[in-house]
């Protein structure tokens, strides 16, 4: 099957889910969004994004314990998918092969 | 009825529940202190965020959705039309003229009944999208009730061999004003497809 077409804010929100690990879920992932990749999205932008992900298969959410600070209400945790780290391994290995051979300014190779 | 529990019965009309109550969770946990409204302007961008990507992901179902209510919409006036011009006056001797029982009736039934039972139609199907079926309908109604009307109308006088102009069309702007009914059949609508609450897993 032909690997998923990802959006780059999708490709972001993903890999902060991933690097965020049991802890993601709405707030983390925004306040990660902001601390590495300098992005401060509505939560709207971000809600309709993990929507929709959700629907492409490539996330999964599960409910957590209702907690008082929230109003008595479950934090939804999110996790990838096996074809939500396909994809955003997809994309990053096609960012890679791009960049093979060529300098950005300001970037560096890891 | 306490704010949230509002918040999360307006919410729910563009995501499932379960989402609604975590995202208005989301956003208690990061409210700014002493910032009245803000928790609302929040949840109305979301909301509207959410309606938006609705009616652009699913613009297809949608329209045939809308087109759907159209239909029933128009079957319940045309029922109710067949009962107060026909039945009432010809079987029960109930006049049907500007004031009276039965014409106050029908204006009922144009105004809130039929737009009303078309929401709840749209709603009960629409996946979920509850707010989004309900705003195509409303704003497509007017319009397709329209054409059912001339297409009626057109096929009664060509039945009847009549050499008539064309058929009124009944395109009058309050009728944007469906959306009101159009809503409140939606709000009174359960979803057909509520997304089931994941099981909890984790503290």
């Amino acid at each position: 099957m032909a690997p998923r077409s990802l959006g780059e804010f999708e490709q972001i929100v993903l890999l902060a889910i991933f690097r965020l690990g049991d802890n993601a879920y709405g707030v983390t992932v925004r306040d990660e969004l902001i601390a590495q990749a300098d992005r401060e999205p509505s939560f709207g932008a971000l809600y309709t994004t993990i929507s929709r992900l959700e629907e492409k298969g490539l996330v999964q959410s599960t409910l957590g314990d209702p907690t008082p600070e929230r109003g008595g209400r479950a934090k939804r945790f999110l996790s990838l998918t096996s074809e939500g780290i396909e994809a955003v391994a997809s994309a990053q290995r096609a960012y890679r092969n791009l960049l093979k051979g060529v300098s950005l300014p300001g970037f560096s190779h890891a | 009825m306490h704010k949230h529990t509002l918040a999360e019965g307006m919410l729910s009309l563009v995501m499932p529940r379960s989402a609604a109550q975590a995202l208005i969770g989301d956003c208690l946990e990061t409210q700014v202190a002493d910032r009245r409204g803000w928790l609302w302007l929040k949840l109305a961008g979301c909301g509207l965020s959410y309606l938006a990507r609705d009616i652009r992901d699913h613009a297809l179902m949608l329209v045939g959705l809308a087109i759907q209510g159209a239909v029933v919409q128009f079957t319940v006036l045309c029922g109710a039309l067949l009962i107060v011009q026909y039945l009432g006056p010809n079987w029960f001797g109930w006049p049907f003229e500007s004031g009276s029982v039965s014409w106050i009736a029908f204006s009922a039934v144009i105004l809130f009944v039929a737009p009303l039972v078309a929401g709840r139609w749209v709603a009960r199907r629409a996946s979920g999208r509850v707010a989004a079926a309900c705003v195509v309908l409303a704003v497509s109604a007017p319009f397709l009730l329209a054409a059912f009307n001339a297409l009626f109308v057109w096929a009664i006088f060509l039945g009847q061999g009549y050499e008539q102009g064309a058929p009124p069309l009944w395109l009058y702007w309050w009728q944007v004003g469906f959306i009101v009914p159009d809503f409140l059949g939606g709000l009174s609508t359960r979803p057909w497809r509520q997304t089931a609450l994941p099981r909890p897993v984790r503290g």
